[in-house]
């Protein structure tokens, strides 16, 4: 009879717990069941501009448990933009291939999109729900010709046990940053926040512009169109983000000489954060990426680990914003050979477990509904989705982005003014 | 034997068998493995020289078309790139291999192909712009046998990943008219260098080449290796340290090898690697899964599985076979356990069968010898006991054996007095050398400490054994015994006692000493037949001596004599020194036929129960002179009857009774609540003196275990042990305590010393029974003297005269008893004139006496006819008629049953003359007299 009790009282708890994984998904995953014969013996390429994609490679060991006689490989090929056209022209058409958002309507890409297949047709069965509707990109048509495998986000990490340490707690809010800012300074930490700053790519200053900048954008839609357009009316609009930036700096919480030592926006801003004496660092969510592997080849961490997170950059007295973008998308070109098994590997790869696996081995924000699966990434599961912008969504063009990485680089950096900044709009290159 | 202790070896050796098995075979498989590793690392370097040779041969094609567009050039002719190209599109013999004349100083790398572009039919253009594979570009030569090759790359051309054989060239730049340098690529598919490795299908189906860089990155990528650099996968799905890492890096740039590492799948995978020979800074990796290359181990299970069921078949046979011999074992077993049982039940019925009788031979002899003071009758009666203790020696011995080899023989170890025990023993065997007439020696050291702590009965069973051997064995010479004794100084309170025994006799044999101490084995059983024994003897001494941590040493010459000797550890209760022995013998000589008894006790009373009367009267008579109250009963029902009325302080009970033997009696007696005997110590008393007979007694619930024969002292000590202790008095003096009144008269007779008598018969009581056998005798014997002398029959005469003179001199009757010696003496010398002249006279004497000691005849009268039932005339008539009957018919038999039937009544005072008559002739057998006595006469 007990045991009769203890069946039920842990099947109830499952059940409970599966409900509450589910929260926020759109469909929960159902156990994959091969829709082919599994002894099918075939080979399927997955081309990209990746130099590896072990994440992937991963997935095919999977994938080769169903369909052991599957030889599935990923190859980078060279000057992928430019030769993924005649790649997929040519006599060894891969089966998937890398895509964006921004080939869309780039007719560089037209024949490219020739021989992509509509991954919303409902015969191919694909759980798109899984996916976060802001993700996924529609054409004109209503088409879906990529759905995402990663997305990108912008935010920065926090060293949380420095934070318990101290006896703080990590900011959710604008004041409450800068009072962080503040206390740290006082118990000696010379730098409170830090990010990388010797180039435009993928700087700091860039990623708390954007952010702040893309979030202007969306209450405002008529700027959009402006800022799209590079009207230098919407130079305004960019205002607040530069304004935020130099108050960093300008404040001393961001010391822009010891950041200009971090030589690289990936494996050096992970190195410079382990080193565990910097509360906060500023970065992409493609930096997050890296620091598992490099965890191990930190000495520093090493030897004193601490738990870190990715969280929102607390930006306004509301709380910060999850710029909710696809990073790596994928297409299935139509014309390939063993386009149903093709098919049967996407079918596999989008679900919730199979994205969250792969994201989880790459480290990279799963495109799904389900961010908690990832301890570093959970923070941004819980931002509220007001504050949640997809830029694609949105139509944020990356002229766009242009302008406002120069603009915040280079009044970050001291060059130009604020106000220079915004008179500049639409001139920066 | 139990089937743990087959079974168990048997599979700890399958274990060990198979365990060398899977050992040889792992062993085997190893080596085997290790030679196709062997050959997979030969076999790098074989697909290492395909490689070269198609690198070589590929650069040597390119280097053709680079070297006649070069010659074109030298010769003051060269070619534009569109007849360098050209020329190219005539000269390769496959379509899918195209010729690329790059210019690297172009904006994009750009260039023209020999093929057309995809896209268009007339687009020849190609451009490396955003392709990074002219790294080492620096290295590019025209030396003759250097191979300059890219990375595998996109062919950006056609998408289609390809190498490209690499040489500079001459051409004329028709812009400007100058010649410039291009860079000429012979771009081959991979597919090709794939193709030229067809042939390892057949050994190695699914081996991958690769080919990498010193930094680890791939040139040419298997499919199965990830990511893209090897090392990098390699510590993507390797747990090894950073040093490990660095090892395994250096180790495959570093030589030729192979090496175990697990692939994405986190199966063991082979790799071999070895530098290629064309290109010093790339290496050639082999990956090839682990059990593709090495996985055959099915002959090994083969033979394992063989091997096991072969060892269990055998095992399963040896136990069945095992267990066959194991029943037959444990049926044997069972018989010798039967044929055992069979033995001790035997044993146990002859000590019991045997005890018994002897019990009242043993005991009534002891009476005798107490109660007699004939020298001659105590001479037989000593001769009895020696006999009898020979006989029981005999029956010891049996269960001894039987004890010893049962596993139940104990030593106990009390004080004890070295004398005494040497007196025993001496006893024992003094007089047995004597008749032998062997010279008997002791030599006892005086120093020995007089009392010890030992198993004084067993080291006297021991010594007893040795001492009767070598009387036993010798015919003549002498038995030395001899007991001496050394300190041991690490144990200050004891000492090793050292005895030994040598003798004269006729010695053992060398070849004989191993059976000396072996059971039931006589030595030379023909010669010693008419020797006494057991052969029991000497197995029993050293077994003893073994269980008291010695051991009997022999000595010998044969035909010249022995030496038993041990030494035996005793502890020291009183170092007081024994003295002479021999005066100490001689002192306990002089007081040994005098019994004394141990106490008095006339307040205790005491139950004994045996069903055999004789015993019973045994058992009283032994304990007369305690005067203890003694109550018999001849059953278990009676005695329980008994036992319920009143208290007893100790009671004697036999096992073996009839209807309800002891130790049921003993159940019923304790399971009776509340009577007089719940405290009451219950001994059993039995002739069963088997082996485990103690334990069975004490754990049936009796106190004690006396056996029969009955040892006098040790039931006296047995008593003293148990009697209530205020009820014990200590001996006094016997004739004090002889309360028998004497009749007066008898002080008055002239002839008779009354004192004399008294001290010969021990007490007033046996004094009275003697004088009237005397006075009874008198008239027989005076007669049948005259009838012998009447016819001179002088040896007969003196005979009876001899027989006259002892029992005259044990009454007291000293003057008649000297008169009788003279006359003896006499006749022993043929004086028939002394007898003739005499004898009358003596005769005389002798019935005078007789006639002065018939008063006694009248008490013995008085004494029985008070509580008789007086016959009347007509039954005692009635009595004469059968008894003439009787006589007439000759049935004596029933004559003196109808007599002894006359002496329970009182006869009648007129018939009491004819009635003494009758009694009279059937005591000397004058049957024939009986019918004149009963007519009339009453002859004298």
């Amino acid at each position: 009879m007990k045991r009769l009790i203890c069946i039920v009282l842990v099947l109830c708890t499952a059940i409970s717990m599966t409900a509450c994984n589910g929260k926020g998904a759109g469909k929960a995953d159902k156990e994959f069941v091969p829709a082919l014969d599994t002894s099918t013996s075939c080979e399927l390429t997955v081309v990209g501009s990746y130099d590896n994609f072990e994440a992937l490679e991963a997935e095919f060991d999977r994938f080769s448990e169903i369909y052991p006689n599957v030889q599935l490989s990923y190859l980078k090929l060279d000057d992928y933009n430019n030769i993924l056209g005649t790649v997929l022209e040519g006599d060894n058409k891969p089966n998937i291939f890398f895509s964006n958002a921004g080939m869309i309507g780039n007719e560089k890409y037209n024949t490219v999109f020739s021989h992509t297949e509509d991954l919303s047709d409902s015969s191919l069965n694909l759980n798109l729900d899984c996916i976060r509707p802001g993700l996924i990109n529609h054409d004109e048509t209503g088409r879906v010709l990529m759905v995402p495998v990663f997305s990108r986000s912008y935010g920065m990490l926090v060293n949380n046990d420095l934070f318990e340490k101290e006896g703080l707690k990590v900011p959710t809010t604008w004041s409450e940053l800068l009072n962080v800012c503040e206390e740290f300074k006082s118990r000696g930490y010379d730098n409170p926040m830090m990010g990388y700053s010797a180039g435009s790519s993928s700087c700091f200053m860039y990623t708390i512009a954007y952010i702040m900048f893309a979030a202007n954008l969306a209450e405002n839609p008529d700027a959009l169109k402006l800022a799209n357009d590079l009207d230098p009316a919407a130079g305004e609009y960019m205002r607040p983000a530069l304004e935020t930036v130099d108050q960093l700096i300008q404040s001393g919480y961001i010391d822009l000489d010891e950041c200009d030592k971090i030589e690289d926006n990936y494996t050096q801003v992970i190195l410079r954060f382990f080193e565990g004496d910097v509360p906060m660092m500023i970065c992409a969510g493609d930096t997050v990426s890296g620091t598992r592997k490099r965890e191990s080849q930190s000495e520093a961490f090493s030897q004193n680990p601490f738990i870190y997170t990715f969280s929102p950059i607390p930006l306004t007295d509301k709380g910060g914003y999850f710029i909710d973008s696809p990073s790596v998308e994928f297409s299935v070109n139509k014309d390939c050979d063993n386009l149903d098994m093709t098919n049967e590997f996407m079918r596999f790869l989008i679900s919730n477990k199979e994205l969250n696996e792969m994201a989880s081995v790459k480290r990279l924000i799963t495109p799904t509904k389900d961010l908690s699966f990832d301890s570093v990434y959970a923070p941004f599961g819980q931002v509220p989705a007001e504050r949640t912008i997809s830029p694609e969504v949105l139509g944020i063009k990356d002229k766009l982005t242009v302008q406002i990485k120069n603009a915040a680089y280079k009044v970050g950096r001291g060059e130009i003014t604020v106000d220079q900044a915004v008179s500049m709009y639409g001139t920066f290159e | 034997m139990k089937k743990a202790l087959v079974i168990v070896p048997n599979i700890l050796i399958i274990g060990l068998i198979l365990f060398f098995t899977v050992n040889y075979a792992n062993a085997k498989v190893k080596e085997s493995n290790q030679n196709v590793i062997e050959s997979y690392e030969k076999m790098t370097i074989t697909v290492d020289q395909i490689i070269t040779n198609y690198f070589e041969d590929e650069q040597h094609l390119c280097d053709i078309w680079s070297n006649y567009i070069n010659s074109s050039a030298e010769a003051g002719e060269p070619m534009t790139a569109e007849e360098a190209v050209s020329y190219i599109r005539k000269a390769k013999l496959y379509p899918e291999i195209s010729g690329h004349l790059i210019f690297m100083d172009s904006p994009n790398r750009s260039g023209i192909s020999s093929s057309a572009s995809p896209k268009s039919s007339d687009d020849y253009s190609v451009s490396y712009k955003n392709i990074s594979i002219f790294e080492n570009l620096d290295s590019v030569s025209n030396i003759d046998g250097v191979v300059n090759l890219t990375r595998a790359y996109t062919n950006p051309l056609n998408g289609v990943q390809s190498i490209a054989f690499m040489n500079f060239v001459q051409v004329l730049d028709e812009g400007t008219g100058e010649i410039k340098t291009g860079l000429l690529m012979r771009v081959v598919p991979l597919s090709h260098l794939e193709q030229k490795l067809v042939f390892l299908k057949g050994e190695y189906e699914t081996v991958e080449i690769s080919l990498i860089d010193k930094d680890g990155n791939y040139v040419i990528h298997g499919k199965s290796l990830k990511n893209n650099n090897f090392f990098e996968y390699y510590r993507s799905y390797n747990d090894v340290s950073n040093e490990e890492y660095e090892r395994v890096k250096n180790e495959i740039i570093g030589g030729v090898g192979s090496m175990t590492i697990k692939n994405s799948k986190g199966v063991d995978c082979m790799i071999a690697y070895t530098p290629l020979e064309s290109l010093k800074v790339w290496h050639l990796i082999a990956y090839i899964p682990l059990d593709d290359l090495v996985g055959s181990r099915v002959v090994d299970w083969h033979l394992l599985g063989v091997v096991s069921v072969g060892l269990l078949a055998l095992l399963i046979f040896n136990f069945i076979v095992l267990m066959s011999f194991n029943r037959k074992l444990s049926e044997t077993a069972e018989e010798a356990n039967q044929a055992n049982e069979a033995k001790s039940y035997f044993l146990s019925t002859m000590s019991h069968d045997i005890r018994t009788p002897m019990n009242a031979i043993l005991g009534l002899n002891e009476m005798v010898l107490r109660d007699s003071h004939e020298e001659t009758v105590i001479g037989y009666s000593e001769n009895i006991r020696t006999a009898g203790n020979t006989l029981l020696g005999l029956i010891n011995d049996i269960l001894d054996f039987s004890k010893i080899e049962a596993g139940k023989m104990d030593i106990v170890n009390v004080d004890y007095s070295l004398v005494s025990a040497l007196n025993d023993l001496v006893n024992i065997v003094q007089n047995k050398a004597e008749d032998k007439g062997l010279a008997f020696n002791i030599d006892v050291d005086g120093k020995i400490p007089s009392i010890l702590h030992g198993d004084e009965i067993r080291i006297k069973q021991v010594i007893t054994n040795i001492l009767s051997n070598a009387v036993k064995y010798t015919k003549e010479g002498s038995v030395t015994f001899s007991v001496g004794y050394d300190k041991i100084p690490e144990k200050p309170d004891s000492i090793i006692l050292k005895v030994s025994v040598a003798d004269t006799g006729i010695g053992i044999k060398q070849e004989d000493m191993d059976r000396l101490f072996k059971a039931f084995e006589r030595i030379e059983e023909k010669r010693n037949r008419n020797i006494e024994g057991t052969g029991l003897g000497m197995s029993i001494a050293q077994s003893f001596l073994g269980m008291m941590g010695s051991k009997l040493q022999v000595q010998s010459v044969y035909g010249e004599g022995s030496v038993f000797s041990f030494d035996l550890e005793q502890k020291v209760v009183k170092w007081d020194p024994v003295g002479n022995y021999e005066e100490a013998y001689k002192r306990s000589l002089s007081q040994r036929r005098s019994y004394s008894v141990k106490f008095n006790a006339p307040h205790a009373k005491i139950l004994c129960v045996d069903d055999t009367p004789v015993n019973l009267t045994v058992f009283a008579s032994l304990l007369s002179r305690t005067k203890m109250q003694i109550d018999t009963a001849e059953s278990g029902d009676e005695a329980i009857v008994m036992y319920k009325k009143q208290h007893y302080d100790v009671i004697f009970l036999d096992h073996m009774m009839p209807d309800k033997d002891g130790i049921e009696t003993l159940k019923e007696m304790r399971g009776i609540k509340g009577s007089p005997n719940d405290e009451t110590p219950i001994i059993c008393l039995t002739a069963n003196a088997i082996s485990g007979m103690r334990e069975m007694y004490i754990k049936a619930g009796f106190d004690d275990y006396i056996t029969k024969p009955i040892d006098p002292d040790r039931l006296e000590m047995t008593l003293l042990q148990y009697l209530p202790k205020g009820k014990i008095a200590p001996a006094g003096d016997e004739n004090e305590n002889d309360d028998y009144v004497l009749p007066d008269f008898l002080y008055h007779l002239e002839e008779l010393d009354v004192g004399a008598g008294l001290m010969h018969c021990g007490n007033g009581e046996s004094y009275m029974t003697t004088l009237k056998m005397y006075r009874g005798a008198v008239q027989k014997n005076a007669d049948d003297i005259e009838q012998f002398w009447a016819v001179k029959d002088i040896k007969n005469t003196t005979i009876k005269v001899h027989a006259l003179k002892s029992t005259s001199r044990v009454i007291g009757a000293l003057e008649l008893g000297e008169f009788a010696a003279r006359l003896e003496k006499a006749g022993n010398q043929g004086d028939a004139d002394m007898l003739d002249r005499e004898l009358g006279n003596l005769l005389s004497k002798y019935r005078k006496l007789a006639k002065e000691l018939e008063p006694l005849n009248e008490l013995d009268k008085s004494d029985e006819d008070e509580n008789k039932p007086l016959i009347t005339i007509g039954d005692l008539k009635e009595a004469y008629n059968v008894l003439s009957e009787f006589c007439e018919s000759f049935d004596f038999d029933s004559v003196v049953h109808v007599t002894e039937s006359l002496k329970g009544y009182r006869i009648p005072e007129e018939e009491a003359t004819r009635v003494d008559a009758i009694i009279k002739a059937v005591d000397n057998y004058d049957y024939e007299l009986i019918p004149g006595i009963i007519c009339g006469g009453v002859e004298g």
